[in-house]
């Protein structure tokens, strides 16, 4: 008995002594525990490390040849409507502007050089398609 | 002390090796059996060396803990790192043989299991002193820790223990109870 046990830990004791013989009856032989195969569980991690391998493989390829489809969002400062077109209302240029003085439709200059701008009273541009003679319906006898 | 001398010492000594190594390693028995031989190899190598500030007894289970812990911290970075919770052996199974009569193998397992639900200091703490029959201070000259530090790890050891196997011994009677006609 060990002189440093009291006694109220003899329950304790008595159950470890238990415990020691138990152990005692299955305990491995000592040279088969220094002739055992260091890392003897390698093969219970081989398989997972083999699947985690796999995986990777398998992950990576299906990255490679897997295609998002790809949307643009435009951006909300360049986006239009398809009826933009009916707020602009005819003659709008004169209003995007301050006109200046001497320029415009109407001012100086508009008509080229001189008072009247380069045109000359009297002259008028000639007539350019004035037909020559008069068709007549075909068929009929011209006198 | 040369090689052949420390291989029949540790021959000696295995049994109580293996026991320590089994308080180690949570009663995982592949677990105790793979640290004790890292641990006999680290001593046989050289790799570990005998000074003699305390018994070669104190020393070895000082080395063999070192060990197992080592074990412990490489078997978790594995399980994290490859996923291998499913290979997860199970705790180590123990059978009850011929020579073992029912009544003590059913003690132990109830004994293994309420020192499982200790934390670890004091686990081992108290296998050292009523496993091993070793003092206070040569456990904590094992653990390596401060011998007041192991005291209070005894004592609150001692207290816990107590606690579970009360407990478990009240619920078996009312478990019987229950299955008595």
């Amino acid at each position: 008995m060990n002189a440093l046990f009291p006694n109220d830990d003899r329950d304790l004791q008595e159950r470890f002594a238990a415990l020691r013989r138990h152990d005692a009856a299955h305990t491995p032989d000592f040279a088969a525990t220094l002739r055992k195969q260091p890392g003897g569980r390698r093969g219970s991690w081989l398989k997972p490390a083999l699947a985690a391998a796999l995986l990777l493989i398998a992950l990576s390829a299906a990255r490679k040849y897997w295609k998002p489809e790809v949307t643009v969002t435009a951006s909300i400062t360049e986006w239009k409507s398809p009826t933009d077109f009916l707020l602009e209302t005819s003659g709008h240029e004169l209003l995007e502007g301050v006109p200046k003085i001497g320029e415009g439709s109407f001012g100086e200059g508009a008509f080229g050089e001189g008072p009247l701008g380069g045109w000359q009273p009297g002259e008028w541009p000639a007539p350019s398609a004035v037909p020559s003679a008069t068709p007549t319906p075909s068929g009929k006898k011209q006198s | 002390m040369n090689s052949s001398d420390m291989q029949g010492e540790l021959e000696r000594l295995h049994p109580d090796c293996f026991g320590w190594a089994l308080c180690c390693c949570r009663q995982r028995r592949d677990d105790a059996e793979e640290a004790l031989q890292a641990a006999y190899l680290k001593v046989l190598d050289g790799k570990a060396r005998f000074q003699g500030g305390s018994s070669l007894r104190t020393w070895l289970f000082g080395v063999i803990r070192h060990t197992a812990a080592e074990q412990r911290r490489r078997r978790w970075l594995r399980d994290a790192l490859l996923l291998n919770w499913y290979s997860r052996m199970p705790a180590a199974i123990w059978r009850t043989d011929q020579h073992d009569s029912l009544g003590e193998a059913e003690r132990s397992r109830a004994l293994r299991t309420a020192l499982e639900k200790l934390p670890a200091r004091q686990r081992e703490v108290l296998h050292l002193v009523f496993y091993q029959e070793m003092t206070v201070d040569e456990a904590a000259l094992a653990m390596q820790i401060a011998k007041g530090t192991a005291r209070i790890h005894f004592e609150r050891g001692k207290s816990r223990l107590r606690e579970i196997l009360a407990g478990n011994d009240s619920r078996k009677q009312v478990f019987l109870k229950k299955e008595a006609p």
